[in-house]
């Protein structure tokens, strides 16, 4: 696999994400969750570690979106299953995952028959704007940093939106260009293009104004917003630690790996405040 | 300025506003291509630092 091949019988943001799973073990935390953590102070470099900041943050998205034990819940974009399992787990929540890569699937299905969590925590390979039996009067929705990834998301919204409950909630935390005239500006520049085509597959960053927009076109009600923009900065800056700590193991996947995934890596953290922003939202399906 | 090339200026300018504690207009930022460019940023972030 090739992070820049170009492998059109693959959904297309299966380029990056469905690469060997070793990969991503080298450099994210033991929960492979791969957005945001959330530290107590994420200017300090002495702060929490990644694997802290991560059960932290996923401590605050139960917390906003109120997981009771026997919520039911829809993660979509579950990743490598570290949200799904920590809701599931710690919170005792019933927990769908939907993502669109294969090898994501049997990774999360075998760590959940490992915790004896196979009862509430399951996964679906497909995409969300496609999937058609997806579970409906849900308690919550969550989308960590895939709504990127859905070109209409206003039809994105109004979907999940109807899957929940009436006072169900929906977290979603994407990266956003820093307002609409910097989005003009860039949107086509090598830097946004490198991230997005060689990296992503699909990748349509938009600002906070269109998300909120977006939100309350579905009828939802914005509870929350919240900037994580310096708490990513400060996450991808442990994966970078982490990309140098395994080179040798990255580059024995594939040679060069751990200069590709440090190069991009790197161009993400630099355009944090200039040029893209990182935003969570809390809706809540309610008037 | 393009690809890589625009990610270093980028890094050198966050560098510049954390020197010199100061906050740059988006214009400054984003039209810098020359090292003259970044001496004409410097010298405005000197500028903006001194008492008024």
């Amino acid at each position: 696999v090739t992070l820049a091949a170009q492998q059109t019988d693959q959904h297309p943001t299966n380029q990056h994400y469905d690469l060997d799973p070793r990969v991503f073990g080298v450099f994210l935390d033991p929960s492979r969750k791969y957005s945001s953590g959330w530290y107590t102070d994420p200017a300090d470099p002495d702060g929490e570690s990644l694997e802290a900041a991560q059960q932290r943050k996923m401590d605050l998205v139960a917390d906003l979106v109120r997981a009771r034990p026997g919520a039911r819940i829809l993660d979509i974009g579950s990743g490598w299953g570290a949200l799904v399992l920590h809701l599931a787990g710690e919170r005792g929540c019933d927990v769908t995952g939907i993502s669109p890569a294969p090898k994501q699937a049997e990774f999360v299905t075998a760590r959940a028959a490992e915790r004896r969590l196979a009862a509430r925590a399951r996964v679906v390979t497909g995409s969300f704007e496609e999937a058609a039996d997806l579970p409906r009067g849900l308690d919550a929705v969550t989308a960590l940093g895939s709504v990127v990834h859905m070109p209409d998301l206003p039809a994105v919204f109004a979907k999940a939106r109807g899957l929940l409950r009436r006072e169900g909630r929906m977290y979603v935390s994407e990266s956003c260009f820093r307002n609409a005239a910097i989005r003009a500006r860039f949107d086509a520049v090598p830097g946004t293009r490198f991230v997005r085509s060689t990296v992503f597959g699909n990748g349509e960053l938009r600002p906070l104004s269109e998300l909120v927009s977006a939100a309350e076109d579905a009828g939802f009600s914005i509870e929350t917003t919240l900037d994580l923009t310096a708490h990513y900065r400060r996450t991808i800056a442990q994966w970078i630690e982490g990309v140098r700590r395994g080179a040798a193991e990255l580059d024995a996947v594939e040679e060069g790996m751990a200069a590709r995934l440090e190069h991009y890596l790197e161009v993400a953290n630099a355009g944090w405040g200039y040029t893209t922003k990182h935003y969570a939202l809390v809706l809540r399906n309610a008037r | 300025v393009e690809g890589a090339d625009s990610i270093k200026v980028l890094r050198l300018i966050a560098r510049i506003e954390r020197e010199y504690d100061v906050e740059l207009d988006d214009a400054d930022v984003f039209e810098v291509s020359t090292i003259t460019d970044v001496a004409g940023v410097v010298r405005k972030a000197v500028a903006a630092q001194e008492p008024a």
